[in-house]
C-alpha cells in the first residue's frame, strides 16, 4: 500500500502539466546557456590567463536556481491537478496518523531531490569535465547539490506546516528566506556561505578539510528541520484530532 | 570610597603603563610610490621603526589579504628584527597587492607579545595602469596633459632615498625618468635593482643636469667627459663620447641623445638641461617622450599572466588539475545532445504514462536510467584508459634573454606539472613548484619543491617557467611484444621525428636516437647495455629530462623519451626566442614485468 500523501505528491509533481513544462524549460535553459558559454579557445589561452572557462560555474548556478525553485514549490504546495489540500484537511477529513503524513512527505522530498539532480547530472558532468574540475571535486559538489536540495525541500515543508494551507504569505516568506540565507551568509557566516562552498570545492586539494564543516553544518540543520517539522505535525494534528472527539 | 580611589588610581595607572609601553616603537610605513600603488602588481613597502625604550629583537610580519575572491589569497611576509635601544631602521618589502585587497596587517612581535598590531588602510590608492616614476626637482614633465605618454599612464614623483631597494618592486613601472644628480645619488642597491628592472623590460631615461660627476658612467649609452655652459646662456651641456650606433635623432636629423638596449629593456641618455629656460617648452621634447614611450615593450600575454603575483599560486594549481580533459568541440557538443536528450526525453516518458496508476515505478525506472547514463559518462570523460599508453607533454622553456650581469630580476622560477597527466603515467601528486625571489625577499609558497634545479645552470636565465601541457593525441605507441616481455617496440605514428630519445628502464639508460616518422625501433631490454651514469651536458633537453624523469622513475616503469623535431608552440605566444628554448617531450611508459629480475 503506497503511502497516500506520496501518491498525491506524486500526481502534483509529475502528472501536472504546469511542472512538466517547468522541468523542461530548466533543462532547455540549461542546455542554452552550456552551449553559449562553451569554450571557444584552446586550453594555452587558459593556462596563460590561469583562469578556467566558466562553464561550469554558469552550469551549477543555473541548476541551483531551477533546483531552489522547484523543490521549495513542491514543497509549500501540493496542489492536485485542481484542489490545494492544505495540512489541516489531511487530518480532519482522511484520518490519517501523523506517522502516515509525515513518511509521505519525507519520503517524497528526498524523491524528488534524487530526481532534480539526476535530471540536471549529465550536462553538470560534461560542463564539469569540459572546466577542469577532477572527479573527486565534482563528485563531492554533487553530493552537496544533492544535500541542498534536501534542505531546500525540508525549509519550503518547515513553512508549510506552519501555515497549513497554501498562502501567499508563506511563499514570499520561504523565497525572502533563501534570499536572505543566499545574499546575507556571506557576510554574516563566511565559512558555510553556499557560493563560496563551490568555488572552494571545484580546486579544493584538501577536500575532506573543506567538506567537514559545512558537512556537520548540514546534518544539524537536517535533523532540526526534521525536529522541528515532527514536532508541530504532532502537535497539530493531535490537536485536530482532539477537537474532533 | 577608598575602594574607588583604589580602582581610579589603577585605572590611571595602566592606562599611562600601557600608553608608555605603546609608544616605545614609533613607526611609519611608506607603500608604493608616494603612497600609490599599482593593482595585482609587486609594490613596494618600507616600514622605519624607532625604538625609544628597551632593546627588542623578534619579528615583523606583513599580512596582505586578497581573498575577496574565489581562492584564498593571504600571504605573510616575515623579517626578522633586531632593535637596540634608542635605534632605528628601515625594512622593506615587496609584497603583492591584489585588487581585492583587504587593508594590510603590520604585527611586531617580540617573544611571543604582540607589540605592534596595526592595519595599514589601502584608502582606494590604487591604480590601474602603469607608472611612470619621475626622479627630479622639477615637477612635471613638460607635456601637454593630452600628450598619449600621459593618458596612458600615471606619473608620481617619489623621492630618490625612497626608491626601492628590489627588482620586483619596479614590478607596476614602465618608465622611469631620472635626473642625473640622483642617478648618481642612488645607492647600490638602489641602481642594481632599477638596472635588474631595465634588463626585464623597464625603460629608463636619464636627464642631463649639473653634476659632472658620473659614478654610473659605464651604464649609460655614453661617455660622459664634463658639462659646459652655452655661453650667452644658462644651459648646461654634458660633453659626452657617443658610439653612433647609440644615437638617438629626431624627426628634424637634431641629435637629442643616446639610446641602448640592456636585455629587454632601454636605456636613455639626454645631455641636456631642460631646467633652464630656453629647453623647457621646447617642441622637441614632445617627440622625445613619444620615443620614451614607444620603446616600452608591449605586454606579452604569457609573461603578464605570470607576474601577476596572486595569479601565480593559481596557475599552479591549474596545472595541478591536470585532469583538464579538452574535447573537442564536436564531441562535447555531441556528448551535451545526447545527455539534454537523455533527460529530456525522460520527462516526455513520464508524461505519457501519467494516467498510470504506477507511475513512480516508471519515473524510478526512468531515474536508475539516468544514472546509469550519468556513470557512462562519468567513465567517458574522467577514465583515461581509453587513450593510448603513450602521449606528450610539451614543455615550453620560457626565460628573459638578455639578463645584464649586474642584476637578475627573477632569480629562478620553476613550475612544475604533478598529477595525473591523463594517461597511464604518474607524476608526483604533490605540485611542484619552486619559487625563490632575490635574496630579501620572503616568498612563502605553501607548495613544497620537488624538482630541484641545482644542475641547471642558473647564470644565464633570469627566469626559467616550464609549461608543462599534455596532449590527449597519441604520437607514437610503446609497446611489448608478445610472450616476449623483453622486447619493446617504439612506433612513431606523428609526422615529425622523435630525436635524441631514449629508454630508461631501472637505473639504466638506452639511448636510441633518431625515431623517423611512420618507422618502429624494437629494443631488446636484455641485449642492451645501457649506461647507468648519466653524463653531465649541458643539453636543455637531457637536463630537464632528467630533472622531470627522477620522480618518474621512482614508481619502477620502462619509460621512453625522446624529442620531437618541431616542438609544440602555442602560435599566440610569437617570441621567436623562447620558441628556440622549447621543447616537446614525449614520453611513454609501461609498467615494469620483471624483465630485469632473471
Amino acid at each position: 500500500m503506497i503511502n497516500p500523501l506520496f501518491e498525491e505528491q506524486m500526481k502534483a509533481g509529475f502528472m501536472n502539466f504546469f511542472m512538466f513544462r517547468l522541468h523542461l524549460a530548466g533543462l532547455a535553459v540549461l542546455t542554452f546557456l552550456v552551449f553559449l558559454f562553451y569554450p571557444s579557445q584552446p586550453v594555452s589561452y587558459f593556462l596563460a590567463r590561469s583562469v578556467k572557462p566558466e562553464m561550469f560555474n554558469i552550469a551549477l548556478y543555473t541548476i541551483l536556481a531551477f533546483i531552489s525553485y522547484l523543490t521549495i514549490k513542491s514543497a509549500i504546495s501540493n496542489i492536485q491537478n485542481t484542489t490545494i489540500i492544505s495540512m489541516d484537511d489531511w487530518f480532519l477529513y482522511t484520518g490519517i496518523s501523523t506517522g502516515t503524513y509525515l513518511k509521505g512527505r519525507f519520503s517524497y522530498g528526498l524523491f524528488y531531490s534524487v530526481f532534480l539532480t539526476l535530471l540536471f547530472l549529465p550536462i553538470l558532468l560534461v560542463a564539469g569535465s569540459v572546466s577542469a574540475l577532477s572527479p573527486a571535486n565534482l563528485s563531492v559538489i554533487i553530493l552537496f547539490i544533492f544535500f541542498i536540495t534536501v534542505d531546500l525541500y525540508l525549509t519550503g515543508l518547515f513553512f508549510f506546516v506552519i501555515f497549513k494551507k497554501q498562502h501567499w504569505l508563506q511563499s514570499l516568506l520561504v523565497w525572502f528566506a533563501v534570499v536572505l540565507i543566499v545574499f546575507l551568509s556571506p557576510n554574516l557566516f563566511p565559512d558555510t556561505h553556499l557560493l563560496r562552498l563551490f568555488m572552494i570545492l571545484q580546486d579544493s586539494e584538501r577536500l575532506w578539510e573543506t567538506v567537514e564543516k559545512p558537512l556537520y553544518l548540514w546534518i544539524v540543520l537536517t535533523m532540526a528541520l526534521v525536529a522541528a517539522i515532527s514536532a508541530i505535525v504532532a502537535f497539530y494534528s493531535r490537536r485536530i484530532h482532539d477537537r474532533q472527539r | 570610597m577608598f575602594k574607588k580611589q583604589q580602582f581610579a588610581v589603577s585605572t590611571a595607572l595602566f592606562l599611562l603603563c600601557s600608553l608608555l609601553y605603546s609608544q616605545n616603537i614609533d613607526y611609519s610605513v611608506m607603500l608604493g610610490f608616494n603612497g600609490l600603488y599599482i593593482e595585482d602588481a609587486w609594490t613596494p613597502l618600507v616600514v622605519r621603526l624607532k625604538n625609544k625604550g628597551p632593546s627588542i629583537s623578534g619579528e615583523l610580519q606583513v599580512i596582505t589579504d586578497n581573498s575577496g575572491t574565489a581562492t584564498e589569497q593571504i600571504r605573510e611576509y616575515i623579517k626578522p628584527v633586531d632593535l637596540q635601544s634608542g635605534s632605528d631602521k628601515i625594512l622593506s618589502f615587496v609584497i603583492p597587492i591584489g585588487h581585492h585587497n583587504r587593508d594590510l596587517m603590520l604585527k611586531l612581535t617580540s617573544s611571543g607579545e604582540e607589540i605592534i598590531n596595526d592595519s595599514i588602510p589601502l584608502k582606494q590608492r590604487g591604480k590601474r595602469g602603469d607608472f611612470i616614476v619621475v626622479v627630479s626637482p622639477y615637477p612635471d614633465l613638460s607635456l601637454s596633459p593630452e600628450h598619449p605618454v600621459l593618458k596612458q599612464r600615471i606619473v608620481t614623483y617619489p623621492h630618490p632615498d625612497n626608491l626601492p631597494v628590489s627588482a620586483m618592486a619596479y614590478d607596476g613601472v614602465s618608465i622611469i625618468s631620472i635626473h642625473r644628480e640622483y642617478f648618481d645619488r642612488l645607492s647600490n642597491e638602489q641602481f642594481e635593482s632599477i638596472a635588474g628592472w631595465v634588463s626585464s623590460g623597464g625603460v629608463l631615461a636619464v636627464w642631463g643636469g649639473r653634476s659632472p660627476s658620473p659614478l654610473k658612467r659605464d651604464y649609460l649609452p655614453v661617455r660622459i667627459n664634463g658639462l659646459r655652459r652655452i655661453s650667452g646662456s644658462d644651459l648646461l651641456v654634458n660633453t659626452i663620447d657617443v658610439l653612433p650606433e647609440n644615437r638617438l635623432l629626431l624627426a628634424d636629423g637634431f641629435e637629442a641623445g643616446s639610446l641602448r638596449r640592456s636585455g629587454e629593456g632601454s636605456i636613455f641618455f639626454f645631455p641636456y638641461d631642460y631646467s633652464a629656460e630656453p629647453l623647457r617648452d621646447w617642441p622637441g621634447l614632445d617627440e622625445i617622450w613619444e620615443i620614451i614611450n614607444r620603446s616600452v615593450p608591449e605586454d606579452d600575454v604569457f609573461r603578464s599572466a605570470m607576474d601577476q603575483p596572486f595569479l601565480l599560486e593559481d596557475y599552479i594549481t591549474l596545472f595541478d588539475n591536470s585532469e583538464f580533459a579538452y574535447l573537442d568541440r564536436k564531441n562535447v557538443a555531441l556528448l551535451l545532445f545526447l545527455s539534454a536528450s537523455a533527460s529530456i526525453s525522460m520527462l516526455t516518458m513520464i508524461r505519457l504514462r501519467r494516467d498510470s496508476r504506477h507511475i513512480y515505478r516508471y519515473i524510478s525506472l526512468f531515474m536508475v536510467m539516468l544514472a546509469l547514463t550519468a556513470l557512462t559518462l562519468f567513465l567517458t570523460l574522467y577514465n583515461g584508459s581509453f587513450r593510448k599508453e603513450s602521449f606528450a607533454i610539451d614543455i615550453n622553456l620560457i626565460y628573459q634573454k638578455g639578463i645584464s650581469d649586474r642584476s637578475l630580476f627573477y632569480k629562478d622560477l620553476l613550475i612544475g606539472s604533478t598529477g595525473k597527466t591523463g594517461s597511464d603515467l604518474f607524476l608526483p601528486r604533490l605540485p611542484d613548484a619552486l619559487l625563490k625571489r632575490e635574496a630579501n625577499e620572503n616568498i612563502s609558497l605553501t607548495y613544497r619543491p620537488e624538482l630541484y634545479i641545482e644542475n641547471l645552470p642558473l647564470g644565464q636565465w633570469s627566469s626559467r617557467i616550464f609549461r608543462f601541457e599534455t596532449r590527449s593525441a597519441s604520437l607514437c605507441d610503446f609497446y611489448r611484444t608478445p610472450f616476449r616481455d623483453e622486447i619493446v617496440t617504439v612506433f612513431n605514428k606523428s609526422d615529425m621525428s622523435i630525436r635524441d630519445s631514449f629508454l630508461i628502464a631501472g637505473d639504466k639508460k638506452i639511448e636510441i636516437g633518431t625515431v623517423f616518422p611512420g618507422t618502429e625501433i624494437s629494443i631488446d631490454l636484455n641485449e642492451q647495455k645501457g649506461e647507468t651514469e648519466k653524463g653531465e651536458s649541458g643539453d636543455l633537453g637531457s637536463i630537464v629530462s632528467d630533472l622531470y624523469l627522477k620522480p618518474l622513475m621512482e614508481n619502477q616503469e620502462i619509460i621512453f623519451c625522446g624529442f620531437l623535431s618541431d616542438p609544440y608552440y602555442p602560435p599566440r605566444f610569437s617570441n621567436t626566442t623562447w620558441k628556440m628554448k622549447s621543447l616537446s617531450m614525449v614520453l611513454s611508459s609501461l609498467p615494469a614485468k620483471g624483465v630485469f629480475n632473471d
